[in-house]
């Protein structure tokens, strides 16, 4: 027989039992992204940001931005309005209007780029 | 790093937890994993913070806007295919626990907040304080879901 009260228990435990994988680091990157962004950018799009992952093999080198783009887990979108880059430059947050493509994520990301270079 | 930045950071290292148990409660899509919902939350969290009043329960604070953030997620992206459930989710849950988890998670908004919370073990004013709803209102919602719930649940 089915036991409500018992099986209600065990999900507040499973809910409660939850716990944030980031490690200190991991977390002090993901608030300062977010601190830094929000200061950076102060005409904060709607939708709110989008986090993406990317690689950048040659920006400790060249201080700047280049190359490989890795849109992980990125729906279809629209527009990007305005890049973000992370301090460290170890991830870029895009702030997105009602979605952007990778596409135009890439090509928010190049005149990122020249305006870096400039 | 100025005083805000520091509270900030001091409380989400408090929070951490909350935060991620919030937005693990909810299934998003294939395409926004838990950690994406994460920093949307940070970014909610973030621009709310300077209207945070200090004396006010922070965690019911940081419960509030993270379930807000989630619903909003939800809702944006209520077309996009649901992300499959976990491999060892089949194995590792019974029929019964199962049965009740997937009831839980088809109850309507605000009701489901409330079951999560009361399941937790939030009592009426904290689950007022996240929902914005009274405390009379709150029993009466979570008398009548329970209800609900046990009746689907056979």
């Amino acid at each position: 027989m089915k036991d409500f009260d018992k099986q209600l228990e065990r999900y507040g435990n499973e809910l409660k039992s939850a716990r944030c994988p980031y490690s200190e680091a991991e977390l002090d990157r993901e608030i300062r992204s977010v601190v830094w962004n929000e200061k950076t950018v102060p005409n904060e799009p709607q939708a709110g940001c989008l986090r993406t992952k990317w690689l950048w093999p040659t920006v400790a080198a060249a201080a700047c931005l280049a190359a490989v783009f890795i849109p992980l887990n990125m729906p279809t979108r629209a527009d990007v309005s305005i890049a973000r880059v992370d301090v460290d430059g170890e991830q870029l947050y895009f702030a997105c209007n009602k979605g952007c493509s990778p596409e135009g994520t890439v090509e928010a990301f190049k005149t990122l780029l020249v305006n870096c270079e400039q | 790093m100025e005083l805000d930045e520091k509270r900030f950071k001091d409380l989400i290292h408090r929070q951490r937890d909350l935060i991620w148990r919030v937005c693990s409660s909810y299934r998003l899509s294939a395409a926004w994993t838990t950690e994406d919902a994460f920093h949307e939350v940070l970014c909610n969290l973030w621009r709310g913070y300077k209207s945070f009043d200090q004396r006010s329960n922070e965690s019911t604070w940081v419960y509030r806007i993270a379930n807000n953030t989630m619903i909003s997620l939800v809702r944006k992206i209520s077309n996009q295919p649901a992300p499959p459930s976990p491999n060892n989710y089949e194995q590792a849950y019974s029929d019964d626990y199962r049965d009740l988890v997937e009831l839980i998670e088809s109850t309507p908004e605000p009701d489901r907040t409330i079951i999560n919370a009361h399941a937790q073990g939030y009592g009426y004013k904290e689950i007022s304080q996240i929902t914005g709803l009274s405390v009379a209102a709150v029993s009466m919602r979570l008398s009548r879901a329970l209800r609900k719930l046990r009746k689907q649940y056979g």
